[in-house]
């Protein structure tokens, strides 16, 4: 693509300024900061689209974010939040109050347990459940290679199982 | 073992099914993960509210600010320049230190402005009839009409008549860029002749073309990585440990003159290296992550 051209970069910007902002959440943990982080990336490069080689630009953007949030965002303790979609309505089993409760539980057990989670791990695991983003996409995206990515998975998963088990106790 | 298997994650792709999974850990383990993913679908993470205003905006023109001291530094150059010419005798030598930059007139009103860490030196008795100036480091030159003005390097002979171009010699490396007239570069025992916006290197020793009228020092086209390194170092008098470099790395663009660290987040980022302060004046290169 050609960064300099409106409509090319108009069309790469709907494409992946959620997917950046999102990886700014879930590494970083702070909305209002990634918010920003990522609209100014996207501004950075419209500004200096002649300097910029449009077959790296998607990893170019993710490595500018993280630079920039590493810039910015001081190393304090990550705290998660994600808003929830009630539970079925029309499933009887599943509006008892226990139920309900259990289950906000063990919502704020998962947010916990993910914000304990190394970052990079984190982020993998985050943008592969709640983007659906593919494995081969991530890689690219981070500059890793796909055989990390599984890895991560793989033990961001066992993790959060231990992790969930250790409060249960 | 234990780290190296990745089941779960072709579980969560969809390319191991339940049963498999099942199979492997057993039923309560199952259920464990299966819950994990459950929840997780529940969730919305939180949504980006930018937007694309700013495409209608006139772009920042990029104004390069030098700070005050590079321009003390250049004024008080030339000062010290015009004091050792009319001082001194017949052989020339002209040094642009660390972090200094400085634009040089030449007896024929040609102008060098050499880079930081560079040097030039001439004879200046017979300067008139026979142009010739030695460099190390990087300069560009604007030469005056008239006779042939040649700049030798150790790596190369530059040769012009009457032009604008920018050397480039450092260590082992040599480029030269012109940018008006022609220039005629000797390089090991080949010649090039290059036309304005016409590039040569020591290392491809082909004539190529370069976009972009820029010749500020830190400006690069088609450069190795080390080379702009090694400029780093000597405009902000800083060390760099490049062992990770590779040969192959090359690099174009423009780096900060007034900022050590956006210089080398510049110079870095494309190559997915960071780089880290092991003291004041000692860094070192490692890839990202």
């Amino acid at each position: 693509m050609n960064p300099c051209d409106a409509q090319h970069f108009s069309v790469f910007y709907e494409k992946n300024a959620q997917s950046l902002f999102r990886y700014l959440y879930y590494t970083f943990g702070k909305e209002a900061e990634a918010q920003d982080i990522a609209q100014n990336v996207f501004v950075k490069i419209w500004e200096q689209c002649h300097k910029i080689d449009g077959t790296k630009i998607k990893t170019l953007i993710y490595t500018m974010a993280r630079n920039e949030a590493l810039n910015i965002i001081k190393h304090e303790k990550v705290v998660l939040e994600f808003s929830a979609t009630s539970p079925d309505r029309n499933n009887q089993e599943y509006q008892t109050p226990e139920f309900l409760i259990e289950q906000d539980e063990f919502k704020s057990k998962l947010e916990k347990a993910l914000s304990s989670l190394k970052p990079e791990e984190r982020q993998v695991f985050l943008m592969n459940r709640m983007d659906g983003m593919k494995y081969q996409e991530i890689a690219d995206n981070l500059g890793l290679s796909v055989k990390a990515v599984e890895k991560r998975m793989h033990h961001v998963l066992v993790a959060l199982r231990a992790q969930i088990k250790g409060f249960n106790r | 073992m234990e780290e190296q298997e990745t089941y779960l994650s072709d579980w969560l792709d969809g390319s191991m099914n339940d049963q498999a999974l099942k199979a492997l850990v057993g039923e309560a383990e199952f259920r464990e993960y299966q819950s994990i993913t459950d929840e997780l679908n529940r969730w919305k993470a939180p949504v980006f509210q930018g937007d694309l205003t700013f495409l209608e905006q006139p772009k920042n023109k990029e104004i390069p600010v030098r700070a005050l001291w590079v321009r003390w530094s250049v004024a008080a150059s030339v000062l010290l320049a015009i004091g050792l010419f009319v001082f001194q005798g017949f052989s020339k030598q002209v040094i642009a230190t660390t972090g200094e930059e400085l634009v040089y007139v030449l007896p024929d009103q040609s102008t060098a402005t050499l880079s930081p860490g560079s040097e030039l030196s001439f004879s200046s008795w017979g300067f008139a009839w026979k142009r010739t100036i030695s460099l190390r480091g990087q300069a560009f030159f604007k030469v005056a009409k008239g006779a042939t003005f040649t700049v030798e390097s150790d790596q190369g002979f530059t040769q012009v008549l009457g032009t604008e171009f920018t050397v480039h010699s450092r260590g082992n490396y040599y480029q030269v860029r012109c940018f008006e007239g022609s220039v005629e570069v000797k390089i090991d025992q080949n010649k090039f002749v290059l036309a304005p916006y016409q590039w040569v290197d020591n290392l491809n020793q082909a004539v190529e073309r370069f976009e972009g009228a820029e010749n500020s020092p830190l400006s690069y086209w088609s450069v190795p990585l080390s080379v702009v390194l090694a400029d780093i170092e000597a405009v902000y008098g800083v060390e760099i440990d490049r062992t990770v470099v590779q040969p192959s790395w090359i690099f174009t663009g423009k780096l900060d003159h007034d900022n050590l660290n956006q210089a080398l987040n510049q110079a870095l980022w494309p190559f997915n290296l960071e780089y880290k302060f092991v003291s004041e004046h000692k860094i070192l290169l490692q890839p990202t992550q």
